[in-house]
């Protein structure tokens, strides 16, 4: 199995404060991890490290490794800007641009240098039908995309980052803010996507990990408790903090 | 029984207040309307057409059309140079500085934000006046140093204002941008300002609006000359200078002074519309 991404001994911090400790752990090539744990575990900031969007927080540090393809991200990276067109993160909150449906799907494609009109209109098509949004909205495409439901919003999110055509997908709690028809909807298109993608998904629900996901990583306060296979892990946990955690004693 | 007491008391207390305020308003329009009416009926649309303002010659004239150009061409005049500077500004401080600069920038902008105008004018007239002077421009009261005045009294608002509306975007948008890797100034200039700028359209007309009604420094430094300038150098004399400068000395009832109610209504007037387009503007884009 190919490794995408490789995590070795890594830390964070907020200042003084370590929120993931230690942690070491593969991702692999085109299969769904999930994440979970309880609040306040590390889990988001693990997931935020990767892409390093968090380097915009103030006094966050790191110690340790992420291998991305084989290279260090936070030291072997010479344009951030092209390394995170390669990772694609969705948040917990839908936040579609306040533009058009279109333009929405087009901007990073438009920013990265796509001028044509014509290959324009091809990668929005193809995002969205990724995405399954295309038949909902093919015929508005210049409506707002903040006018559409919840769900709608946050395919929209999938489709516009699928547009730069990334490797893997971050998703922190993409369903947490979505009622069960459009999480459901969701579910169906993220394992859909792992065809083509690696999917790193942060989730809250226990019942999300185990339906959709290939492997578990739980963590509990900043440390990863247990890593494997979805199924081996319901199945029989190792560790009993993490049977403690998917039977609900902790959380 | 005794909550139901102290509710209707604090309620009571919250209507007073907001009566006041109210009331307050209307009597403000009721007056300034009462007192310009005489000059309406009097003048017609002369104030309108006309642009010598010789109020106390012998024949006198009341033409506004001068000052009225004076008060615009100023007004435009500061803002196209405030907006975009303001922007830039405001764009910095959102997007690079880190949050000890931000404070300390910030805190600036606050003293000077809170300098009188009048300290401003007259460091126009004792500091920079004398500047145009050495450069063989022989006005030391004109459009520049007033539009200067104006600009130095309004940026700060202008900065304050944007940067506040460029701050509440919400943080996961613009980390939606930077993780479709887009760079921190596209960002901002691409998706933050556009998701800003029902807030960045209101500091524009709140700008505006500031610098219109604005009054000290326009009586001390523009020259206080009634007439279309034809060059920035030219003296010019807005409304709000003519009536603090001319309301201390005219003679109760006369026309002179119900004209310069009449001033006053105008100003009023282009404060109510910037005010009511930047309501519309605030609801339009809020989405």
């Amino acid at each position: 199995m190919d490794k995408i991404i490789e995590i070795k001994n890594f830390s964070a911090y907020y200042g003084e404060k370590k929120v993931v400790n230690n942690i070491t752990v593969d991702i692999y090539k085109n299969k769904i991890t999930a994440i979970i744990g309880p609040s306040g575990c590390g889990k988001s900031t693990l997931l935020r490290s990767i892409n390093r969007i968090n380097d915009e927080v103030l006094g966050f540090r790191t110690e340790g490794n992420i291998y991305f393809e084989g290279k260090d991200i936070y030291r072997d990276i010479d344009d951030l800007t092209l390394y995170r067109k390669k990772v694609g993160m969705v948040f917990q909150k839908p936040t579609p641009f306040p533009m058009s449906i279109y333009n929405n799907v087009a901007f990073g494609p438009r920013i990265h240098g796509i001028k044509s009109k014509r290959k324009l209109d091809e990668i929005v098509e193809k995002s969205l039908k990724q995405a399954f949004l295309w038949d909902e909205v093919k015929d508005e495409l210049s409506k707002s995309g903040t006018a559409l439901s919840g769900g709608q919003q946050q395919r929209l999110c999938i489709a516009r980052t699928l547009a730069v055509e990334p490797e893997i997908l971050l998703l922190d709690e993409p369903t947490s803010a979505l009622d069960p028809i459009a999480t459901q909807k969701l579910e169906i298109l993220l394992e859909k996507l792992s065809e083509n993608y690696t999917i790193l998904l942060v989730t809250h629900n226990i019942g999300q990990a185990i339906r959709i996901s290939d492997y578990i990583m739980f963590m509990y306060r900043g440390d990863l408790i247990e890593f494997g296979e979805t199924s081996e892990i319901v199945k029989k946990p190792k560790d009993p903090l993490t049977e403690q955690y998917l039977t609900g004693k902790i959380g | 029984m005794l909550r139901n007491i102290k509710y209707f008391f604090q309620m009571l207390l919250i209507f007073i207040f907001a009566l006041t305020s109210i009331v307050a308003l209307f009597f403000l329009i009721f007056f300034i309307l009462k007192e310009s009416f005489p000059a309406i009926k009097e003048l017609g649309k002369e104030p309108f057409t006309n642009i010598y303002w010789y109020p106390t010659s012998r024949k006198p004239e009341f033409g506004m059309l001068a000052m009225i150009i004076d008060s615009l061409l100023l007004t435009g005049f500061s803002a196209t140079f405030v907006i975009p500077i303001g922007y830039f500004i405001s764009f910095y401080l959102h997007t690079y500085s880190n949050p000890k600069e931000k404070k300390y920038i910030k805190s600036i902008i606050e003293i000077l934000s809170g300098v009188p105008s009048v300290i401003i004018g007259m460091f126009i007239l004792i500091y920079i006046s004398p500047l145009l002077l050495k450069l063989e421009i022989w006005s030391t009261e004109n459009f520049l140093l007033a539009s200067i005045g104006l600009m130095i009294l309004s940026l700060p608002y202008t900065i304050s204002l944007m940067t506040e509306s460029l701050d509440s975007v919400d943080k996961s948008l613009e980390e939606s941008s930077l993780a479709l890797g887009v760079n921190k100034y596209k960002t901002t200039l691409k998706v933050t300002t556009k998701a800003a700028i029902s807030g960045i359209l209101n500091s524009i007309i709140l700008t505006i609006n500031r610098i219109i009604g604005e009054t000290m420094v326009v009586l001390l430094v523009a020259g206080g000359a009634a007439m279309i300038p034809s060059s920035i150098f030219d003296p010019v004399k807005p409304l709000t200078a003519a009536i603090a400068s001319e309301m201390g000395e005219v003679e109760l009832g006369s026309l002179h002074y119900h004209a310069l109610f009449l001033a006053g209504l105008i100003l009023l007037f282009i404060s109510m519309v910037l005010t009511v387009l930047s309501k519309r503007f605030t609801r339009r884009w809020k989405r």
